[in-house]
């Protein structure tokens, strides 16, 4: 049987082994997204109010993001044991980074003149932010997210090592078992899983732009 | 209109306004000019609250600025800055709303036909520009919508910083006519910042210059010409213009200027006839007639809006005035009028009426 016959022969007979394992990846790569997006747009926002603080806590999350996934899961153990929740923490903090330097030096990287006209007109900080600074700081935090939830689906896989599940585990039982069949079946699906996901950011960000953006002459010409 | 009373601003040590005073009266264009840093700009965003006031105060329609929250204050001063400043994620429409919006004027029909209005003032046709995105429009384009964006929700008031400055010379030279043009109609009180002494030259009934954080001088264009403060002011504007500005003066006679300013009427004509009339609505004062067309006097085109009567004749509204010869030159003209105090004069040939002038249609003249 050669190894393509061998991968099918793991994909039949033991799908649902593999759909659970998809299901808990997506589970734990969305849920430490979302808690990072949650912590760090707002978080983004504030620091463009503060940059003395900008500088100092972007330094501290970019610390975070050089420590090894390996010793990371290493340290969380102890904390909180073996399974998802160290998992979840750990891919969390790496997803800090993207998010937040994006939303930061994209919102700051908005051209002073727009923000300026925009007060002069009399709108509030807050319109500024929701109907000015959002908008144009939008591929720039798009990007953001998709670097982090790349990443995110990546190192999931790693977090099998404690016990956390998702595809890591299918992968993890080839390398232990010398089975190179289930390392296969198991890096297939996260690899079409990262590009599915990106691919859907992207659109994603690219219908949210056309809405509202509209350079170029997509109504007519320029005269 | 606007008061500003020992005004001082400092950053940190370095004070770039000292002890500025001057008053703008109500449908006023005073243009601020100088060389940069001389506090122009800085000046010019202490009256929206932009930059925060050191020292003294600004009233705005004799309420102290200081006391109204700056953003209510703003929403009621328009403002037209150099980069121009449309959002380009909103379309031109959404652009011009802005402000309508903020203070939660209605959208009504009156408010689409006004617009439309001023966009055909500025020859844009509101039916194609209005969707369309501020990238699809060139820069001269893309400023008119910022004149239009800030005239929207009808502020008294207008601050201009250099608008015109990043347009290239035959855009400039439009935007300027058509601002010339809806500052006609419109009588907005606007306050323009400049570096360039033809535009000052041309668009202001007063200018004031400034130089080291203070006004050197503020007088009528003509005056400032003819007249500089000082050697600094004089060296600004250049012997050039001055020469080739007061060389027109002495060549241009007041005749000429009449031809080309037709506000004659005859005597018997009913006031009902009058209103809405083009005459009444292009001109501020109307020179009255009788049969052979000899000057019986003037009126002031608002003295005819006013009159309640339709049926009396224009003729028994007219206060006779002193008038002044057609062949007399503009600069002994204009130190005639200032003697006299009168912005606008009838012009005669011998006892026949030709038309009238005044500071503006003088200035123009010799602009052109």
């Amino acid at each position: 049987m050669s190894l393509f016959e061998k991968v099918i022969n793991v994909y039949t007979k033991q799908t649902s082994m593999l759909l659970e394992g998809l299901w808990q990846h997506i589970c734990i790569a969305g849920i430490s997204i979302l808690i990072a997006s949650l912590i760090c747009i707002p978080l983004g926002i504030f620091l463009t109010r503060h940059k003395k603080l900008g500088g100092i806590v972007i330094g501290i999350v970019s610390v975070i993001y050089t420590i090894p996934s390996l010793a990371m899961f290493g340290l969380l153990l102890p904390i909180l044991g073996i399974g998802s929740k160290p998992a979840i923490v750990a891919i969390t903090m790496y997803a800090m980074l993207p998010i937040l330097r994006n939303v930061y030096t994209g919102i700051l990287g908005v051209d002073a003149t727009l923000i300026d006209a925009g007060k002069g007109m009399g709108m509030t900080n807050m319109q500024i932010l929701v109907s000015v600074e959002l908008p144009m700081a939008l591929p720039v935090i798009m990007a953001g997210l998709r670097t982090a939830t790349t990443m995110a689906i990546a190192t999931t896989t790693i977090s099998a090592f404690i016990g956390a599940g998702g595809l890591g585990q299918v992968i993890y039982r080839g390398v232990n078992l010398l089975r190179d069949e289930y390392t296969v079946a198991g890096a297939i699906p996260t690899a079409i899983l990262a590009l599915l996901v990106d691919r859907l950011l992207l659109l994603a960000e690219k219908t949210i732009s056309k809405r509202t953006f509209r350079g170029g002459s997509r109504n007519g010409q320029k005269q | 209109m606007i008061r500003i009373e020992n005004l001082c601003k400092s950053y940190g040590d370095n004070q770039v306004l000292k002890d500025v005073n001057l008053h703008i009266n109500k449908g006023e264009l005073v243009s601020l000019i100088g060389p940069s840093g001389c506090g122009k700009t800085t000046l010019l965003r202490c009256i929206n609250r932009l930059n925060d006031i050191t020292e003294g105060r600004i009233f705005i329609d004799d309420k102290d600025s200081d006391s109204v929250n700056p953003v209510h204050l703003r929403r009621g001063i328009g403002y037209v800055i150099q980069q121009i400043g449309l959002f380009p994620h909103m379309t031109i429409r959404k652009n011009i709303n802005i402000v309508p919006k903020l203070i939660g004027m209605e959208m009504n029909q009156a408010y689409t036909d006004r617009i439309n209005e001023l966009m055909h003032l500025v020859s844009l046709d509101p039916d194609i520009f209005l969707n369309r995105y501020p990238a699809q429009l060139s820069g001269g384009q893309q400023q008119r919508i910022g004149v239009i964006r800030s005239l929207a929700a009808n502020p008294p008031i207008l601050l201009m910083d250099e608008p015109f400055s990043a347009l290239d010379p035959i855009s400039r030279e439009q935007l300027q006519d058509e601002l010339l043009n809806i500052q006609s109609t419109m009588k907005k009180t606007i306050v323009f910042v400049t570096h360039d002494m033809d535009e000052a030259i041309k668009m202001s009934d007063r200018i004031a210059f400034m130089y080291q954080g203070k006004i050197q001088q503020l007088a009528p264009p003509q005056e400032m010409l003819e007249n500089p403060a000082n050697d600094f002011i004089r060296g600004f504007i250049g012997e050039e213009r001055r020469s080739k500005n007061l060389g027109a003066a002495a060549t241009i006679t007041v005749g000429d200027i009449a031809k080309n300013h037709d506000n004659l009427i005859p005597g018997d004509t009913h006031i009902s006839e009058l209103f809405g009339s083009p005459l009444l609505e292009q001109n501020q004062s109307l020179v009255v007639t009788d049969k052979n067309h000899n000057l019986l006097g003037m009126v002031s085109s608002d003295e005819v809006k006013n009159c309640k009567d339709g049926k009396i004749k224009i003729q028994q509204l007219v206060s006779k005035v002193p008038h002044l010869e057609y062949d007399l030159n503009i600069q002994m003209a204009n130190s005639r009028m200032n003697e006299l105090n009168m912005p606008e004069m009838p012009v005669v040939d011998g006892t026949r009426a030709l038309g009238s002038v005044s500071y503006k249609t003088i200035l123009q003249a010799v602009v052109r």
